[in-house]
């Protein structure tokens, strides 16, 4: 679907952007992802070599404009060209409103919307180099671009601002001779070890809210199951590819249909908080 | 796609599909054909009585009969109805969105509970984005689209209550080239870019692949980038 597709991943050595590069890769693209853990590198490199896929590795923090543009030349040295960014790195810091300091509301915004405007930028600029000036950018954003939720104040503001990152750009994407495309997936809860709390959660809610944390969300998610970051693959793999031709600025849910509507009306742990 | 769509041998199980006397209908049913599955376009050999759910129900039997349980059904029919305010009576009106609302809803009822039947499956409802934004002079379109892209959202939740193995999804379809069902004339919201038929059967073949096992109740435009602006 993706044969000699040349695509980039942020984030790309844990969880969903891993999850994207395994997609990607199997799908035909050519993936080179980024990210700040060499130990998380080494793990994706070896995922791909265990499906008999290759990639290449690049330090990176999306935060930092001259990382970018490192990002960029390596692009043009060693491919010539970009049909794929995918924006998936991303952070969270769920803590009641009270105690979340200025700081904690810079580190969210810088990362999940400055790190992805810097990367659709760089990827129009690399993409505008192409001979038909075509690309799609996918950027992973969350269910908190959509509704909010308790103890994610800051997280929603910076959520929010990566659902008008896809609109915005898409229709820039259609300018002046360009036929690049922007598009948003809005991930529900995702566990990569089935229903084992993560470490964020246990030090937020403490172990047994944690458990509880992750009971209430399979409880509130209509298919009964918490997501998985391969969930996610399939709809990077469409919207990356020329069969959503014609799909641009649209959020894409795959959340085993949280947003259809609400499915329970209790949130025990975090109301309590 | 989930394994309900699929048959023991990993192909696709059969595809019903509705709304083959439009371009959208025969695109979609002309792409699963190429992936292999076998198609039964409803209403082609026996007439389909859109408002008798009797109808949808001996659709789907006679889809199960000749290929099979359906494994996905994919829902295309469609009308633009006009509906002036100044111009359109109350009756004209019901009768509009009755054929397009009140039948699209039978449609979806009948083929849940043939999914259901077969142990699971994808239900994949074609509609307008004009569920979404407004067009002059076709309220009853506009209502009866939104009302059905929020029906297909409120029986995604239903079968996921029930475990039923059953998703619901909706396809948007922008401004289609080359349908007069669809999108009559340039009066109809002229800036809006054209889509092709294909490019919505690449769409509605996305939300019955294998990956897409996570979504439902999950609406997907394909416009252009219409909405977004």
């Amino acid at each position: 679907m993706l044969d000699g597709k040349i695509a980039l991943v942020t984030g790309g050595t844990a969880g969903l952007g891993r999850a994207t590069v395994l997609a990607l890769a199997a799908a035909g693209a050519r993936v080179v992802f980024t990210g700040r853990s060499r130990t998380g590198a080494d793990e994706t490199l070896a995922r791909l070599a265990a499906i008999g896929q290759s990639g290449r590795f690049l330090p990176h923090d999306v935060t930092r404009e001259e990382d970018w543009h490192a990002v960029r030349d390596d692009r043009l040295t060693h491919e010539g060209r970009l049909d794929i960014l995918v924006n998936s790195a991303g952070v969270s810091r769920l803590r009641p409103r009270e105690t979340l300091t200025l700081e904690d509301v810079r580190f969210l915004v810088d990362v999940n919307v400055i790190g992805m405007f810097l990367g659709i930028r760089c990827a129009f600029e690399l993409m505008d180099r192409n001979a038909d000036r075509r690309g799609s950018v996918v950027n992973i954003s969350a269910l908190n671009a959509l509704r909010g939720s308790p103890n994610s104040t800051a997280y929603s503001l910076a959520k929010g601002g990566t659902s008008q990152l896809a609109r915005a750009p898409a229709l820039e994407g259609c300018t002046g001779g360009r036929r690049i495309r922007v598009n948003a997936i809005h991930p529900g809860v995702l566990f990569e070890e089935g229903d084992k709390p993560s470490p964020g959660a246990i030090k937020l809610y403490g172990l047994e809210g944690a458990q509880q944390f992750v009971r209430r969300n399979i409880e509130t998610t209509p298919m009964g199951r918490l997501g998985h970051p391969r969930d996610i693959g399939a709809a990077v793999v469409f919207l990356a590819s020329d069969a959503a031709e014609h799909v641009t600025g649209v959020e894409l849910t795959v959340d085993g249909g949280r947003m259809a509507g609400e499915f329970a009306t209790h949130h025990g742990v975090l109301s309590q908080r | 796609m989930p394994a309900a769509a699929r048959n023991g041998k990993g192909g696709l199980r059969p595809v019903f599909v509705a709304g083959v006397d439009n371009a959208v209908g025969r695109a979609v049913a002309t792409r699963f054909r190429a992936d292999g599955a076998a198609v039964f376009e409803a209403g082609v050999k026996a007439p389909l009585d859109v408002l008798d759910p009797g109808s949808w129900r001996e659709a789907l039997e006679r889809c199960t009969a000749s290929l099979g349980p359906p494994g996905i059904v994919v829902l295309a029919r469609h009308r633009v109805p006009r509906s002036n305010l100044d111009s359109t009576s109350r009756a004209a009106f019901e009768a509009s969105f009755v054929d397009l609302g009140t039948a699209g809803w039978l449609a979806q009822q009948q083929a849940i509970l043939a999914l259901r039947a077969a142990g699971g499956g994808v239900l994949v409802h074609v509609l307008s984005v004009l569920a979404r934004v407004a067009a002059l002079g076709v309220a009853a379109l506009c209502a009866a689209s939104r009302g059905l892209l929020m029906s297909a959202k409120s029986a995604a939740l239903e079968c996921a209550r029930a475990r039923d193995g059953v998703v619901v999804n909706v396809v948007l379809a922008g401004r289609v080239e080359g349908d007069a069902e669809h999108w009559p004339d340039g009066s109809l919201l002229p800036t809006a870019p054209v889509v092709t038929i294909d490019e919505i059967a690449a769409a509605v073949r996305f939300m019955a692949c294998e990956g897409a096992a996570y979504m439902t109740g999950a609406d997907l435009p394909v416009d252009g980038g219409f909405l977004a602006s």
